[in-house]
């Protein structure tokens, strides 16, 4: 069971407009379960996802906190060490977008065998054989090894997508953005794939994303994102039935469900900040309907409840 | 484009250093477009092939201000043409004095001294004297004669007369009247009216020290008797080393002048043919992509055609078979550039041709014409206006080619012509390095502001050259 | 569409092109060619003429001024009607000889210039030259495009950095200076300034001497350096650009999430993806060089077909003229249908259509 621990990430991109700090401490710990980071675009949780990965494209950087796995602080690893141990050995990453994660110029095959290379010791015949299997796992048939990307659909590619981060069975595997440009039955397919390998191979999925109606079919924890911040965390259950955090209430609000009481869709008012300079305070406070004086000024911090925590000062007296 | 969007373009490429540094070359190049055409005497435009009307300037002199550099000052090339008038009645006749002075500081004598004068006379011809006073006293009188008689049924005889320092006879006087005859003959035997004026002694033969220094006036005194008898203009010409901004070469044309005059033909040409063949290329590519299936495959090939066409051989054997004028080259390169930038707004024009809004009014029953005109070329615009800058060098190189082999309009000065005239006359093997480096310098800077200025434009509009 | 049809379809199109600038060639130099004939046709007649009636026993009518032009007429007529002139140009019976013979690589034989060997062929005078052309400008662009892809991948690690925006603006200023003046420049510095090298890049012994190849890759030097120093700026600018646009994409990040190292992924990735525009523009360039190496070449005075057009030129030798665009067009042509081929190998999205 893989242990994974971030403590205060920040990640900054230092423009020559101004700073954008996308990621701005967020903290959570996770252990031998599956976890879904949901939050509108330019929350920060694909960066997020790019730094568990230490792919943090420039003028970007992590400026300060840890990510721990099984007990190693993996930060510290120089970028040799991190290559060739960390990078898909033991976290890998499903791209969102499948559409150009793949080269043009390159067979599926040599794309799949290409970890192979660089990580394990596997070459010609047996590599092949390895790709192969990794096809067939996630429901391709071999063939698909000589043909090129652009042969394919969007699902197949997806699949391939899946297929390739799988092939070094890390241990966690973080999917952004799997089942987006897709139509809604690849969607499930790819859903359904993934819970399967899931379930099968013992593999930590991250998944990231900003459709929640995605995630609750997939991960144990869910983890919402708000202007580079984790605003709220807890279990899918409860996060569903008993968002605490005003944002996850109103992003829950805003997703159609076919079952229950027919109530009307609503969209949050405001636009997401600006994160060169975000609001003080509470960063959701402008867009809040419960917005008080101290949200204004003060961030709040965690308040807990059981094993669901969320970042808003409504609950100051109740935890 | 909206108001707010160029203004918000416009920043974004001054924000560059391409954009900036291009387009200040472009203004140098319209500042020196402007000093031409206002202060340059259009016959300069003219009459550039012609050489007698550079007879007045010093042949392959250096430019004037590389004396900053040398320890002994070479003399600067003077063309005097104000002197000093003065008129008296004498009786009969009137006296008539011009006199130029000049300070005479510069390490060695000057090439030669022409005195040119211009009269206008009736029956009887005037009398001319020319004497020169040295800053040591002495004075020489160079010249006394009479102007010829004008031919029968004249009223008014206009005549021009040149007293030149290469006659042997001004050499003789200055000699007989010299107080200083200390040089063997044999010294003598060569040296002309130019240096004798100037000359110290020939005690030593140390060229620096022979030259007398100071103020020199030179005096020219017409006798006119008639009393419409007139001094129409004088001038006095210092044959000097140097002269001017830039030199000049061998058939004494100012080359700073010169290089003038080919900046706004050279900018004329870029831009005319920059202009329409893109103007072309860019309707021709809509109407391709728009029209699209047999058609477009017809304009395709029509336009392969055209690119393949080796330019350059044409170019040639049209300049040969026939004259080659200025007119008729950009003609041609228009014919010949367009399909270039064809190629690429017919496949904008092709993913243009599926977006909604076109299907919607060719549903409305809008025109092809309309369609295109109204909604496609507006959308492709931003994607050429970079192209337009990056043409221009082509054409301006090509025509530079073309005047270098000797090819192109000859009646026009234009960089490449100054360079075939450098080659022809072997400037290079002679080092004259003032006549060879202005003209290709001019020509690269040009170019390379306008692609600056293109890469700038580029990076501004193109969304994928955004990135640095 | 399948490789096939695909190069059918490419080579009926390089033959209608070809044919095209033929006709087109051929219609700007007819008219000239047919003036240099008769006027030529004219003066030999004249010639032979008075040779006749300055022999010993000359014939009847060169006692009378106008039988003597009687007669000049006569020949003339008749020679001009022995080289088929008589027809205009585009008469159908001279343009399919025209083209046929140009076809068949039958180009005629030169007026004025001959061959090392002296030989006026034309087809042996150009193949002569054809060689040292291809020798000067191959070499050259092979060298910067070396060094400009090792520049511009260098400049492309570091975007921003002092080499990168080094390149940015040297790259964009040597390409578009004129190299025909920069070669002036540097033969009166090297030539006769430092007199390192010689000054006409023709060494002055002939072909057969087995001292030649030596001393033309001497004499080849200064062209060679000029063309080159020049030349890799443009390609470091074009590569830089290429693999900073390539870099961007998707699949290098998730190459790099791969674990292939830097070193993978610049010369396996990057290279792949940015070879077909690499190999176009290098073919392009190659094929161009024939063309505009003229100036050029007259300048350094480099024995290949710029130079032999130039001197075409200037002694109005049109059958060496119409040669010389003929076989540069079609090496052009040829060199644009290998790249489509190329591009297909290399880009598999290509061939499918």
């Amino acid at each position: 069971m893989v242990e994974l621990e971030v403590d205060n990430l920040k990640v900054h991109f230092f423009t020559s407009t101004g700073t954008v700090r996308a990621v701005d401490g967020v903290s959570f710990s996770l252990k031998g379960k599956s976890l879904g980071i949901a939050g509108e675009s330019g929350s920060g949780k694909t960066t997020l996802g790019l730094a568990l990965m230490n792919l943090i494209p420039s003028p970007g950087r992590i400026v300060s906190g840890s990510i721990s796995l099984d007990g190693n602080n993996i930060l510290q690893f120089n970028e040799e060490k991190y290559r060739t141990e960390v990078r898909w050995r033991q976290i890998s990453m499903i791209f969102q977008g499948a559409m150009n994660a793949l080269n043009p110029v390159y067979t599926i095959g040599h794309q799949l065998m290409e970890p192979l290379k660089f990580h394990s010791e596997l070459v010609g015949e047996k590599a092949r054989k390895k790709a192969e299997d990794a096809l067939r796992e996630v429901g391709l048939d071999a063939s698909m090894m000589q043909r090129y990307p652009h042969e394919l659909s969007g699902g197949m590619k997806q699949r391939v997508v899946i297929a390739m981060a799988l092939i070094l069975r890390p241990k966690i595997v973080i999917a952004d953005e799997p089942t987006t440009a897709l139509d809604v039955i690849v969607q499930a397919q790819v859903i359904n794939l993934l819970k399967r390998l899931e379930r099968e191979l013992g593999i930590s999925i991250i998944m990231i994303t900003h459709d929640l109606s995605v995630i609750s079919e997939l991960v144990d924890i869910v983890g919402i994102m708000y202007a580079g911040e984790l605003v709220e965390i807890g279990p899918a259950e409860q996060i569903y039935n008993n968002p605490k955090h005003p944002y996850t209430q109103k992003l829950l609000n805003a997703v159609p469900r076919l079952h229950g009481k027919r109530t009307k869709l609503e969209s949050i008012p405001g636009i997401p900040p600006d994160l060169k300079s975000p609001p003080p305070g509470c960063r959701f406070h402008p867009r809040c309907p419960y917005v008080m004086g101290i949200c204004k000024v003060s961030t709040p911090p965690y308040f807990t409840f059981t094993d669901q925590k969320a970042t808003c000062w409504l609950y100051k007296e109740k935890a | 484009m909206s108001q707010r969007g160029v203004r918000s373009l416009w920043r974004d490429f001054v924000k560059q250093p391409e954009g900036i540094l291009g387009l200040s070359i472009l203004i140098l190049l319209i500042i020196a477009t402007s000093i031409a055409l206002t202060s340059l005497p259009p016959e300069t435009f003219r009459e550039w092939s012609n050489p007698t009307y550079w007879v007045r300037y010093p042949k392959t002199a250096e430019p004037a201000w590389v004396n900053f550099f040398s320890s002994s000052k070479q003399p600067e090339h003077l063309i005097l043409q104000q002197p000093a008038v003065n008129e008296d009645v004498l009786g009969e006749f009137r006296r008539v004095i011009h006199s130029y002075t000049l300070d005479y500081s510069y390490d060695d004598f000057p090439n030669d001294i022409n005195f040119n004068y211009f009269l206008n006379y009736g029956a009887t011809p005037p009398q001319i004297e020319l004497r020169v006073t040295r800053p040591d006293g002495e004075v020489f009188s160079l010249v006394r004669t009479t102007a010829p008689s004008p031919p029968a049924q004249v009223a008014v005889y206009r005549f021009n007369g040149t007293i030149s320092s290469a006659e042997r006879i001004l050499r003789n006087t200055v000699l007989q009247q010299s107080s200083k005859p200390n040089c063997p003959a044999s010294a003598l035997n060569d040296t002309r009216a130019n240096v004798l004026i100037f000359q110290v002694s020939c005690d030593k033969f140390d060229e620096g020290s022979r030259l007398l220094r100071g103020r020199y006036t030179f005096e020219s005194s017409f006798f006119l008797f008639g009393s419409d008898d007139r001094v129409q203009k004088t001038e006095l010409i210092i044959g000097g080393k140097v002269f001017g901004f830039m030199g000049t070469d061998d058939l004494g044309r100012d080359i700073w002048t010169g290089v003038l005059w080919g900046t706004p033909v050279a900018l004329f040409i870029g831009i005319t043919v920059s202009i329409f063949g893109t103007g072309i290329g860019l309707i021709y590519g809509v109407a391709s992509g728009y029209f699209g299936g047999k058609t477009d495959e017809v304009m395709m090939r029509f336009s392969d055609i055209i690119i393949s066409f080796p330019l350059l051989f044409l170019l040639i054997i049209i300049a040969v078979s026939t004259r080659m004028t200025l007119g008729l080259l950009i003609v041609i390169l228009v014919v010949f550039g367009w399909p270039g930038l064809s190629k690429v707004t017919r496949s904008i024009a092709l993913q243009l041709k599926t977006l909604p809004y076109v299907e919607a009014s060719q549903l409305i029953g809008a025109s092809s014409r309309w369609v295109m005109i109204r909604h496609m070329v507006p959308q492709i615009t931003p994607y050429v206006i970079a192209s337009v800058a990056l043409s221009v060098p082509g054409p301006i190189l090509t025509e530079a080619g073309l005047s270098f082999l000797g090819l192109g309009d000859p009646t026009v000065p234009t960089w490449g012509k100054i360079l075939n005239d450098a080659y022809t006359f072997g400037a290079g093997a002679r080092q004259l390095w003032w006549w060879i480096m202005p003209p290709g310098v001019m020509l690269a800077l040009t170019a390379i502001s306008f692609v600056l200025i293109g890469n700038g434009l580029d990076k501004v509009l193109n969304p994928k050259m955004r990135k640095l | 569409m399948g490789l096939g049809r695909f190069v059918v379809t490419r080579t009926l199109n390089l033959v209608l092109v070809l044919f095209a600038v033929l006709l087109l060639t051929l219609a700007f130099a007819g008219p000239a060619t047919d003036n240099v004939l008769k006027r030529q046709v004219e003066s030999y007649v004249r010639g032979d003429i008075s040779t006749r009636c300055n022999m010993l026993r000359p014939p009847s009518f060169c006692g009378d001024a106008n039988l003597i032009k009687q007669q000049m007429e006569e020949i003339k007529q008749r020679e001009i009607q022995n080289l088929g002139l008589n027809d205009p140009w585009w008469s159908p019976k001279r343009l399919g000889y025209s083209i046929y013979s140009l076809a068949t690589l039958n180009l005629g034989e030169s007026y004025f210039l001959r061959s090392y060997g002296g030989s006026n062929i034309v087809r042996d005078i150009i193949l002569e030259a054809l060689p040292k052309t291809i020798l000067l400008f191959t070499t050259a662009t092979i060298l910067s495009l070396i060094i400009g892809l090792l520049i511009g991948i260098r400049a492309a690690r570091k975007p921003g950095g002092i080499l990168d925006r080094l390149i940015s603006t040297i790259g964009v200023a040597s390409g578009t200076v004129p190299i025909w003046w920069v070669g002036i420049i540097a033969i009166v510095f090297f030539s006769y300034t430092l007199r390192i090298f010689p000054a006409r890049a023709t060494p002055l012994i002939p072909p057969s001497d087995p001292a030649y190849i030596p001393a033309l890759l001497y004499h080849m030097t200064l062209p060679l350096l000029t063309i080159t120093l020049l030349g890799f700026g443009g390609w470091a600018y074009i590569v830089r650009n290429l693999v900073i646009g390539i870099m961007q994409e998707d699949y290098i990040t998730v190459a790099m999430a791969k674990g292939v190292p830097e070193r993978g992924i610049l010369y396996g990735h990057v290279l792949r993806s940015a070879a077909p525009p690499v190999i176009t523009l290098v073919v392009l360039s190659l094929s161009g060089s024939l063309g505009g190496a003229l100036i050029t070449e007259a300048v350094f005075d480099w024995p290949g077909m710029g130079r032999l057009f130039y001197t075409a030129i200037g002694a109005l030798d049109i059958p060496i003229i119409i040669g010389l665009v003929y076989v540069s067009t079609a090496v052009y042509l040829a060199s644009i249908f290998i790249i489509d081929v190329l591009y297909g190998f290399f880009d598999p999205r290509v061939k499918a259509g």
